[in-house]
């Protein structure tokens, strides 16, 4: 169970702008991402944590260290073995979700299946089916293309596509940096889902708290250096918040669900969904509540 | 000349068309099939995507391969019609006139006619003169001759030698708007008083040796008596054509003239083909050779639309390589919208080009020259192949060095490229 997938050993990473101005990226990071994790990187703009996850998404290569994916040291790996790596091994989830304009929904799961040559058309359009029920999008949009997709929806392809070729890990690039409140949560739900569900192993990088919330472990990345790496999830009041920030951005949560709620009730929305805003709600008054 | 210029034309064309299929085969090996067939969907999906640009850069290709294909048709199609004019009319004679245009004393007709071998002699006389005012070529020729070379369509034969009596061709009748049984009257710089001739029938004529004698101008034939007084040319011709028994003897023929009378010039029918091709493939050289500006701005056009399209995106390739695409299934997708482009504009150019060379060799010409031409058309399967071809090589080199940008990107740079 304890299958490590992941390992980094000391990764440096330095660009270099002119000849005098050199950027630290990364200071020497080491981690370990175990099978099942559900893994949240945080911190600041400039703290390096895109670098890391380029690195750990194999797009970009560290200036000095180690990359260990799957037991295989791939750090002198050429760029077609990188492809290859990444459409076996590795799915990806942007923020801007990134599907290829030109291929509706279906088609856009379809065609890593189709690149890594595994499965025949026919299978590569089962799978798809079902990978595409499992995210929860409505059957009547996988024709569409993702010009006629919502943010939610088109993310939702984006992690179908992501699960597209059965990868030993998921990179999440500020997955719902782009989403409204509501689709945050459904995909958010998802993740987590297929986490507990399938112990499908989930790396993360977000800034939002309520992402890092569902996480099974949460590392603090500062000026590319991992600042803590503790065995329980940090909660809000542990992160360089102060307390009236937290206050802040709590009460425009809380407004923006009510907001939903009325919403959802004009809307005549399904119990479920009215029960799930009323109990992010009655979640978030607690947080409130205990500051 | 022209079958020098036609295989090495023809040497390069194959050489590089063997060098672009070991490619393709070299690439589909290395792919697995369907990867393959996922990269050009993918292709087709791009290009259908951007439908007025696509339009247009296949457009661009059309313009060229139609200007060279029609271009090819119609030289093609001159050649084949003055060969076999040259050929019909010249059979196994010779011709012979003096090196510095001057006539030809008539006695050399009699005596060539004594070398072995030759049938025959024909001496004509032809010069410019004038017929109810308007210029002409006035042509001479024994009577009992004419009907050899030229069928006579309408009315009857020049009666003697010595009849004020006529024959014109059909275009000339058209020209001069006259017609059998006219009279017309006939002036020439050497005989300054009207003489008048009575039309007495209508030759046909090759209209394109017609063309090249008399560059257009009405002809007039006259016996050959009347045309030499007409044009000062007693006891003298101006060309002696020897009809010679058999092909095989041309050679010995000429060697036995140009012995006698070295200042006397032989022009035999291959000399003829010979000048007459060199002239026509120089001219299609020209022509073939602003056609190809065409389609070099096409392949401008193609490497235009490619980059534009590759810098567009730049981030798509990013996320391309980001699920696991490979350089060359990067390389596949564009230059493969180039092929099916390329492919699409040869085989609509050559359709067009062949539609073209059609409506100038049936329309255009005839007005344009006012002779009545008879140029072949001919669809040639292999200027068709060659054109589509041609569109391939054009669009694939020119869309390499976008497609190879576009199979390097990296996916990082590509990722943060906005």
């Amino acid at each position: 169970m304890n299958e490590i997938i992941i390992e980094l050993v000391d990764v440096k990473k330095i660009y270099t702008l002119t000849k005098e101005i050199q950027v630290h990226a990364l200071r020497g990071v080491d981690l370990r991402v175990s099978r099942g994790e559900l893994l949240i990187i945080m911190g600041p703009s400039g703290s390096g944590k895109t670098t890391l996850l380029q690195i750990i998404g194999t797009l970009d290569k560290p200036t000095s260290g180690r990359v260990i994916i799957d037991g295989i040291d791939v750090t002198d790996f050429n760029e077609n073995q990188l492809a290859r790596l990444r459409r076996e091994k590795i799915g990806f989830v942007f923020q801007f979700f990134n599907l290829i304009p030109t291929l509706t929904a279906i088609e856009n799961v379809m065609f890593p299946m189709l690149l890594a040559g595994k499965y025949t058309k026919e299978e590569a359009l089962k799978r798809a089916q079902l990978l595409l029920t499992v995210v929860g999008l409505e059957k009547e949009r996988w024709m569409n293309t993702p010009r006629k997709l919502s943010g939610g929806q088109q993310q939702k392809v984006a992690i179908a596509r992501a699960l597209a070729n059965n990868p030993k890990y998921v990179l999440m690039d500020e997955p719902t940096g782009n989403l409204d409140v509501y689709s945050s949560a459904k995909v958010l739900d998802t993740v987590k889902w297929l986490n507990q569900f399938y112990g499908q192993t989930f790396i993360v990088v977000t800034h939002n708290p309520e992402v890092a919330e569902m996480g099974s472990r949460l590392i603090y990345i500062r000026d590319g250096r991992i600042m803590g790496s503790p065995k329980t999830l940090i909660r809000l009041d542990t992160l360089q918040l102060s307390k009236e920030e937290i206050k802040m951005r709590l009460e425009a949560q809380l407004d923006l669900l009510k907001i939903e709620l009325s919403s959802a009730k004009r809307r005549n929305a399904e119990s479920k969904i009215i029960d799930e805003i009323e109990e992010k709600i009655s979640r978030t008054e607690e947080k409130l509540r205990g500051l | 000349m022209f079958h020098y210029e036609d295989f090495h034309y023809n040497f390069i064309f194959k050489a590089t068309f063997s060098l672009y299929i070991q490619l393709s085969i070299f690439s589909t090996v290395n792919m697995r099939s369907t990867e393959f067939k996922v990269c050009l969907i993918y292709a087709l999906k791009d290009l259908t995507s951007r439908k007025t640009r696509t339009a247009f850069t296949i457009l661009g290709i059309i313009v060229g391969i139609a200007a060279m294909t029609s271009l090819m048709t119609i030289g093609t199609g001159m050649k084949v019609e003055i060969e076999r004019e040259v050929t019909e009319l010249l059979g196994s004679s010779i011709l012979l006139r003096d090196r510095e245009q001057s006539p030809i004393p008539m006695y050399v007709a009699f005596v060539v006619n004594q070398i072995p071998g030759v049938n025959e002699t024909i001496p004509l006389a032809f010069g410019t003169g004038s017929t109810n005012g308007n210029p002409t070529l006035i042509f001479g020729v024994p009577p009992h001759r004419i009907s050899i070379y030229a069928p006579i369509t309408a009315g009857r034969n020049i009666g003697s030698d010595f009849a004020y009596e006529a024959l014109i061709t059909t275009d000339t009748a058209k020209k001069l708007k006259v017609n059998v049984g006219d009279k017309v009257t006939i002036t020439t710089t050497a005989s300054p008083t009207p003489k008048v001739f009575t039309l007495v029938g209508i030759v046909a004529q090759g209209s394109l040796l017609q063309m090249a004698l008399a560059g257009g101008m009405p002809v007039m034939v006259v016996s050959l008596a009347q045309a030499q007084q007409l044009l000062n040319l007693r006891g003298s011709v101006s060309m002696i054509v020897v009809r010679v028994s058999n092909p095989m003897l041309i050679n010995s023929v000429v060697e036995s003239i140009k012995e006698y009378y070295p200042v006397v010039e032989v022009i035999t029918q291959e000399d003829i083909l010979h000048t007459v091709s060199s002239i026509i493939s120089t001219i299609n050289a020209v022509l073939l050779a602003i056609a190809s500006l065409s389609l070099i701005v096409a392949a401008l056009g193609i490497i235009n639309t490619m980059t534009m399209t590759v810098r567009e995106k730049t981030r798509e390739i990013g996320i391309l390589k980001a699920i696991g695409a490979e350089r060359w299934h990067v390389f596949t997708i564009f230059i493969g919208q180039a092929v099916v482009m390329g492919f699409l504009g040869g085989i609509i150019g050559v359709t067009t080009g062949f539609i073209g060379a059609y409506g100038i060799i049936e329309y255009y010409l005839p007005r344009m020259l006012r002779v009545p031409l008879q140029i072949p058309f001919v669809v040639s399967m292999d200027t068709a192949i060659e054109g589509v071809i041609l569109a391939l090589i054009v669009s694939s080199f020119s869309a390499f060095l976008p497609s190879w940008k576009a199979a390097n990107i990296r996916p990082v740079e590509a990722l943060r490229y906005e």
